[in-house]
């Protein structure tokens, strides 16, 4: 079918006003949060609806014409660049929240609900859903579903797959599945929302999901410790732990991020700290006044050289608001950042990132590593440019040190970002054939055709 | 038969994952089908077939491969018990917090192919919740390893999640990578007797209002409250309510005086267990409920709304007054035993079906008298309009369909 025929035909479906087509227009779609992968989408559409998604799926596929699904577009792993070209197909249009069953804990929403209105939403009635990517003013649940998005309070909470009770997605041939429920377990069949979670929108176009909740936490605290070395960050955080405490988050940031922290505002930490912890506790008030202090006297015992204690929430919010953005200065320090998302047993956390420094180090290369230390999900970014192929090369190669060294540690290649483009050449490297045989076999019995997201996870220039 | 449940022509033991790759080769090759056992706890699970094949044991696949106790994750091969488990655990004083019935004999793998929890599932989850990685054997004999050794895994599809609770009908699990969490300092669990087993919803709805978070919620109904160890004050209440607490010593105290306090506000004198010994047997007690007891019953399990649990636990008493129902209140999780001889099975089925229909809820049978013979329908209820995906997924690890063949959803024969 030719593009103006084709195009014709799905105005039809979306109406006008849902499909965009200049190159401008198509442009915007064209990359994600990920530095390095651009690709045009031959068409942008916009559906309202399930029945839209349906019929745009079944054209795509009658025609063979590649459909990548996209939420607000923030992943760091390159799932919803177009590389194939064909359609985008953007769900934020589709960003009800259907219903609240507070009796039930649990909410019913559109794909394209964005993660900050959802929790909004959720607060007032004091209840929240816990995965908290970082991306939470642009993330949509539809995105966080097919990443397995994580986060900082994942520590407690676990990750969205703990979150999913149904999905109502549709396949790429055009039919709708209503997969899982509303009860809290499913007692019949293969558990395939859990199968098409994390599957990085290659398996089926989510339109719905029904959402588990939890009450929100009364009561939380923030607590910061810096340090002069990393092995001892790291095994303070072995041992709280140990001990059985357990906070909703423990986030770890090095000096380049403390630095950036003091510059961008100017809170005066100690220019030279190796290392710094960020705690929340959360849960009852008594619960967490216990939890906090066992913190600080760990921290303390643990050779912290500062330990500061967030008075209120209006400064406990500061110091995640700086946290935030002392990271973000990391996209803005260099043309390309190659940021990597491995995870390492918690353990030999600190030794990893000297590792990762070392490799850096050898390379001339400037790093920087934040991460969840609490669940050794780290995030080593390398800075680079890829527009110098010299320097570009170098920054490659030391990345595929980092994620050798990462497995050779007993790791894996992503704790939360899935593999996108960005990981794919690691796949074949670093997991069983067997296993990346029998996902493709998965992927066939859902796409037969191949057109849902096609040239993510596995390398494979066939489909 | 030599079990009474399935028509095993012989069992032999597998000792590696090779051992079991060779053994379903050879069944292929046969055509003869391969029933996976491990602790032989849940044969009674699944529908009844009539396939002749081979039992595969896997029982002397149990050792302890790696346990690095600070990175809380720990490598098992599929055959080792939860009891087992759970004693090596404890020696770094950590644990599986899942509560699967017949610890001392279930093994881990069977705990994967059933996704069997209990009481604690309310605050902890099932086994796919811990299940960070596994190596297996598929339908054509081939071994194969999936996730990871890591708490945090983001890279493909997501195998091990789709092995749990498939009944062994997609690759026979050789080995497992759990994420296992810290011992909590105390236990204690706080009874009610309700005299009315409506009391039960308004108790709940203040308990949640009072910020006292229990990690497992369980109403007992019809007979069950009369048994001992659960039974409180004259034994003749309609329902009784078990909260379950867990955490450090201040914790736990502060939770159990605050939830009593509510309790009596309801008029309701709570009875609080809380030494070792006495809730550890309780805890157990509750935990095993769902295990096959040989005596001629039936067992259902139905899922609804949580919401819903009391109106659903009422349907299934109008059944028969004299089932023992346990329930997973906090998940909308019932468990319901029935008394019954092996001819009124399917048609007591299909009326447990029904009567927790109009609450929205779904029901499948965990066991029946061996002789009842209960088809696929029977046990699992009408398909989902998902069953052609599933099917699908079936055939690609399992092409001859020699795994566990009739036990699951699939018509005998599938493919
Ligand atoms: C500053 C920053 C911080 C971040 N912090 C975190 C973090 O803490 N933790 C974390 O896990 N991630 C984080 N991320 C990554 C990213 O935000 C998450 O992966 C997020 O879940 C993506 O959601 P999205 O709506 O933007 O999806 P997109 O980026 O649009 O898409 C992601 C993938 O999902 C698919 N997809 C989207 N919608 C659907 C649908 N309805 N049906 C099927 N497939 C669909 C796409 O094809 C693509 O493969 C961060 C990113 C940034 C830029």
């Amino acid at each position: 079918m030719a593009y103006e025929q084709f195009a014709s035909h799905l105005a039809g479906i979306v109406g006008k006003a849902n499909l965009l087509l200049s190159e401008e227009d198509r442009n915007v779609y064209s990359y994600d949060g990920t530095s390095t992968w651009v690709h045009r989408p031959d068409l942008v559409v916009f559906p309202a609806s399930t029945e839209h998604v349906e019929a745009v799926l079944k054209l795509a596929n009658e025609n063979r014409i590649p459909v990548t699904p996209r939420g607000g577009g923030t992943n760091v792993s390159g799932g919803s660049v177009p590389v194939r070209g064909g359609i985008a197909l953007v769900m934020t249009k589709m960003n009800k929240i259907l219903s609240i069953d507070g009796a039930n804990l649990s909410a019913r929403v559109q794909a394209g609900v964005v993660l900050m209105d959802l929790q909004a939403a959720l607060a007032q009635e004091r209840l929240f859903f816990p995965p908290d990517p970082q991306s939470f003013l642009g993330a949509t649940l539809g995105g966080m579903i097919a990443e397995n998005a994580g986060g900082p309070v994942c520590l407690k909470y676990g990750v969205t797959k703990q979150y999913v009770l149904g999905l109502k997605a549709v396949l790429p041939t055009g039919r709708t599945v209503e997969f899982g429920g509303s009860t809290v377990k499913n007692v019949v069949g293969y558990d395939l929302v859990s199968l098409i979670t994390g599957s990085e929108g290659t398996l089926a176009v989510v339109t719905e999901a029904v959402l588990r909740l939890l009450p929100l936490p009364p009561a939380r605290k923030t607590i910061v410790a810096l340090f002069d070395d990393l092995p001892s960050s790291g095994a303070t955080v072995g041992r709280i732990l140990d001990a059985g405490t357990i906070p909703a988050k423990i986030e770890l940031l090095d000096n380049w991020v403390v630095r950036s922290i003091n510059r961008i505002t100017g809170m005066g930490l100690p220019e030279d700290a190796a290392a710094m912890l960020m705690f929340e506790c959360d849960g009852k008030e008594e619960v967490v006044e216990q939890d906090s202090q066992r913190v600080i006297e760990v921290c303390r015992r643990g050779g912290a050289s500062q330990v500061l204690v967030a008075r209120d929430q209006a400064q406990a919010q500061a110091y995640w608001k700086a946290r935030s953005a002392g990271f973000a200065a990391v996209f803005g320090a260099a043309p390309t950042v190659l940021a990597e998302d491995v995870t390492v047993p918690r353990t030999r956390m600190a030794e990893f990132i000297e590792r990762v420094v070392a490799i850096c180090r050898k390379a001339d290369l400037e790093v920087t590593v934040i991460g969840h230390a609490g669940d050794g999900n780290l995030h080593p970014s390398v800075m680079t440019d890829a527009r110098d192929p010299a320097h570009f090369e170098k920054a490659q190669k030391a990345v595929d040190e980092i994620i050798q060294a990462a497995v050779e540690f007993g790791g894996v290649l992503s704790g939360e970002h899935g593999i996108g483009l960005e990981k794919q050449k690691f796949m074949r490297r670093t997991q069983d054939p067997m296993f990346i045989d029998l996902m493709r076999k998965i992927k066939g019995i859902f796409d037969p055709k191949g057109i849902l997201n096609p040239g993510k996870i596995w390398e494979d220039g066939s489909d | 038969m030599s079990n009474g449940f399935l028509p095993t022509t012989e069992t032999v033991p597998a000792e590696s994952a090779e051992m079991v790759a060779e053994a379903v080769r050879r069944a292929g090759s046969q055509r003869s089908a391969v029933y996976p056992i491990g602790g032989a706890t849940a044969l009674a699970f699944g529908a009844a077939t009539e396939t002749a094949g081979l039992g595969l044991s896997l029982a002397r696949l149990n050792g302890l491969a790696d346990y690095p106790a600070r990175d809380l994750t720990v490598t098992v091969g599929a055959g080792m018990t939860l009891g087992e488990l759970g004693r090596l655990l404890r020696e770094e004083n950590q644990r599986l917090p899942v509560d699967v019935p017949q610890a001392a004999r279930a093994t881990v793998g069977g705990a994967v192919a059933t996704n069997f929890s209990g009481p604690r599932r309310f605050r902890f989850g099932t086994i796919r919740d811990y299940l960070l990685g596994l190596t297996a054997v598929d339908g054509s004999g081939k071994i194969f390893s999936a996730g990871g050794r890591v708490v945090k895994n983001a890279a493909g599809y997501d195998l091990p999640r789709l092995l749990v609770g498939s009944l062994g009908s997609l690759a026979v699990v050789t080995e497992v990578t759990l994420m296992v969490k810290p011992v909590p300092e105390a236990s204690a669990l706080l009874g009610v007797a309700l005299a009315d087993l409506r009391k039960a919803d308004s108790l709940l709805a203040s308990l949640v209002e009072s910020e006292v978070e229990p990690v497992a919620i369980e109403l007992a109904a019809g007979a069950l409250p009369r048994q001992s160890p659960l039974r409180l004050g004259d034994g003749t209440a309609a329902g009784q309510l078990w909260l379950g607490f867990e955490g450090s010593e201040a914790d736990v105290r502060w939770l159990v005086d605050k939830a009593a306090a509510s309790c009596r506000r309801h008029g309701a004198e709570p009875r609080l267990i809380d030494g070792a010994a006495e809730a550890g047997e309780l805890w157990r007690t509750l935990a095993d409920f769902p295990a096959c007891n040989g005596q001629p019953t039936l067992t259902v399990e139905a899922a609804v709304r949580p919401s819903q649990t009391v109106a659903a636990a009422e349907s299934l008493l109008k059944l028969d007054g004299g089932a023992e129902i346990l329930c997973h209140a906090g998940d909308g999780i019932l468990v319901a035993r029935f008394p019954c001889p092996p001819d009124r099975a399917a048609a007591l089925a299909s009326q447990a079906r029904e009567a927790v229909r109009p609450t929205g809820g779904k029901a499948a049978v965990l066991s029946a008298p061996a002789e009842s013979r209960l088809d696929r329908s029977a046990v699992w209820g009408p398909a989902t309009e998902a069953l052609r995906v599933m099917e699908r997924i079936k055939r690609k690890f399992d092409p001859q369909g020699i795994l566990n063949p009739g036990r699951f959803i699939f018509a005998t024969g599938t493919p």
